[in-house]
């Protein structure tokens, strides 16, 4: 099923992540425990670079926390410093689930797909072994990762 | 990437749908084409019985439409008639991922050891094969589904 999809059609892969935004990562960690049973989650802040946000460069932080089951992977985010994507979320629609991920082979010829519909990425970064962009498709905010086996959390 | 599932622990199993309030279907599947790379959804007028929103006897009716991808089901959904969460989410958030929907084998132990935590359900209806109920857990509200085969849809 990771078969990657296919951009110059767009035809996304399955799903491989829930991104949730929070205010307080550590309350939405403990209920996930108790009420979905999660053991443990990974905690990181990563140290992205090329960090972009609506088209501009951005200085922003996040908490990240990730677990797994089976196939899907639960990612909760919490904002720690600058403009993001998931404010504009949190501000209009509160807490909540944010966003779709899918894992592609190429970021690069998905943004260029999408741009060919009029699609921009609004939010994008890079650390050690992994790519992401965030891309305003209509319905649900899409994020695509393109990841080598270092960049791989859970 | 089988893992232990287990309502006496509260261990829920991985998700196994993504459901979708919409105020326009149609307008909601010709993005899932256009964007995900959907072919087709199989859509359903379910005629359920049983129906309950809050503890009380429920009317509601809807349109929904499924595709699976992978693991994954897209399950999007309008409100036709009736009180329901989906209404309320809409109303409160605007259109958005709703909930999320997972696959159990005993309805009733889910439903007993939901409550001894304080939980009740808050809808839940029944069609030929399949029960239904949700639950107002924190963060993500969360479905779970008993299915006999013939309630099987994609």
């Amino acid at each position: 099923m990771g078969d990657g999809g296919d951009p110059e059609r767009l035809i996304l892969p399955e799903p491989t992540h829930v991104g949730f935004v929070t205010h307080d990562i550590k309350r939405a960690m403990a209920h996930l425990q108790q009420y979905f049973g999660i053991g443990a989650f990974t905690e990181m802040t990563p140290d992205y670079s090329n960090k972009r946000c609506y088209g501009e460069p951005e200085d922003f932080q996040t908490q990240l926390a990730f677990a797994r089951v089976g196939n899907m992977v639960y990612e909760l985010i919490q904002v720690l410093r600058g403009r993001t994507i998931y404010q504009a979320l949190m501000k209009e629609h509160g807490e909540g689930i944010h966003h779709l991920g899918y894992e592609v082979s190429d970021l690069a010829r998905w943004a260029m797909a999408y741009k060919a519909v009029g699609i921009e990425p609004i939010m994008s970064g890079e650390r050690i072994g992994l790519k992401w962009a965030y891309f305003d498709t209509p319905e649900i905010i899409v994020e695509l990762l393109e990841r080598t086996p270092e960049g791989r959390v859970v | 990437m089988a893992n232990k599932v287990d309502p006496e622990e509260l261990i829920l199993p991985e998700p196994s749908h993504v459901g979708y309030a919409t105020v326009d279907i149609e307008r909601s599947i010709g993005n899932f084409k256009k964007y995900w790379g959907i072919e087709s959804f199989v859509k359903m007028v379910p005629e359920y019985f049983n129906r309950k929103y809050y503890g009380e006897p429920g009317d509601f009716r809807m349109q929904f439409a499924f595709a699976r991808v992978g693991n994954m089901v897209y399950e999007l959904i309008q409100v036709l008639e009736g009180k329901t969460l989906y209404g309320d989410f809409i109303k409160d958030h605007g259109e958005g991922i709703h909930h999320l929907g997972y696959e159990v084998s005993d309805l009733d132990k889910w439903i007993e050891a939901y409550k001894r935590t304080g939980r009740e359900p808050i809808m839940s209806a029944e069609r030929v094969g399949l029960k239904i109920v949700y639950f107002d857990t924190p963060e993500i509200t969360v479905e779970l589904l008993e299915r006999a085969p013939e309630g099987k849809v994609v």
